[in-house]
């Protein structure tokens, strides 16, 4: 099936590697590694649009994995955990000026009527291109609850944002996509 | 009209089609396992590094202690002049003068190490080395009284090469107790 969510990408974690891990075998940690940087690094890539920070950000997310494997208690899912702790590395790179994910939310903006995406022809990297013009803020909403299949809750406690901030961030990606769209011929 | 939800959950379902999985170019594994392991060869650690000299200067400690023995039994075959009380006090100084720096010395370099053991391993070998103590002060003070007891004189020697061993084991237990909270 092609639209899985995270859940269940996550199911099939090597419990053995994780085990191995947990106890300080860096061995098992590079099988954990190799299992998960894809998706860690396109959550980095996706939130920060730039490679090398992206990368960084990967690093930096597995290195505070392996110590914090002790203190992981199983009460989320492995790759979810992941995901918080590769988010956190992309905020502290922001909250360090490295990377701008906080511009000014418009309150005056209109409600889009209707939906942007509307063009079944769109190709990937049509879409991926889209999602890297996004200021920061919406990007990072649009890359954990549409990409990552995150709810707004979820996706809100992750970026340490208000629900509502969350909705708003969506709804003006959602406006800006259309705006993109518009301008590219494709809706 | 779609509500704010169902423009939502359709972006989702679009958005949904982008891989999640992006495989970085460059190799990153590297820094994250220097960054995870504790520095590696060619140079060992510097605790690892001590405990090597320590042992180095425990095998020379006790090498010397054997050979200074081995020359006063030697000497101690020849017929010897009677001795005045004050040299008696010195004959057991077939141990090298240098015996109780290094022994100082080696105390002082792992008095550190011995204060971050855990508390139990600690207590033990704080009450080894105490004992360790008392039965040297003791042996020397047999020894001034009859210097040429051979016995006595392996009994230091057995003695100062426990006190060096469980100085040693200091070391070792400094090592495995600093992996432990590594990890």
């Amino acid at each position: 099936m092609a639209q899985m969510t995270l859940r269940q990408d996550t199911d099939d974690i090597d419990e053995v590697a994780l085990a191995g891990a947990r106890r300080g075998d860096t061995h098992a940690f590079e099988r954990l590694y190799k299992a998960y940087v894809g998706r860690i690094y396109g959550l980095c890539l996706r939130m920060t649009g730039n490679r090398a920070l992206a990368e960084d950000c990967t690093q930096e997310a597995f290195i505070n994995a392996w110590k914090g494997l002790k203190d992981f208690q199983n009460r989320s899912a492995f790759g979810t955990w992941l995901h918080r702790i590769a988010v956190n590395a992309v905020l502290g790179r922001a909250r360090r000026g490295e990377l701008d994910l906080e511009p000014e939310l418009d309150d005056s903006m209109p409600t889009p009527a209707g939906l942007i995406v509307s063009s079944d022809e769109l190709q990937l990297e049509d879409l991926e291109t889209m999602l890297g013009r996004l200021p920061g803020g919406a990007r990072s909403v649009v890359v954990l609850y549409a990409v990552y299949g995150y709810s707004h809750e979820e996706t809100a406690q992750m970026l340490g944002i208000a629900v509502g901030t969350c909705k708003a961030q969506l709804h003006r990606a959602r406006h800006l996509l259309k705006d993109h769209m518009q301008a590219e011929g494709w809706a | 009209m779609n509500t704010p939800e169902d423009e939502d959950l359709a972006l989702r379902a679009k958005l949904q089609r982008l891989p999640r999985s992006v495989e970085p170019e460059r190799e990153l594994w590297a820094g994250i396992h220097s960054a995870i392991t504790p520095a590696a060869t060619p140079f060992a650690p510097v605790s690892q590094r001590r405990s090597i000299s320590i042992r180095w200067a425990i095998a020379a400690s006790v090498a010397s202690l054997a050979v200074g023995v081995f020359i006063t039994r030697a000497l101690q075959r020849e017929p010897a002049p009677p001795m005045a009380a004050a040299a008696a006090q010195a004959a057991y100084s077939f141990v090298p003068a240098s015996t109780d720096a290094v022994r100082i010395k080696l105390r002082e370099s792992c008095a550190v190490q011995l204060a971050n053991l855990p508390p139990a391993a600690r207590a033990k070998v704080e009450q080894d080395l105490l004992l360790i103590k008392h039965a040297v002060a003791d042996i020397q003070s047999a020894l001034a009284r009859d210097p040429g007891n051979a016995l006595l004189q392996d009994l230091l020697v057995t003695t100062y090469q426990n006190e060096l061993d469980t100085l040693a084991n200091i070391q070792a237990l400094a090592s495995s107790a600093h992996s432990e909270v590594s990890i």
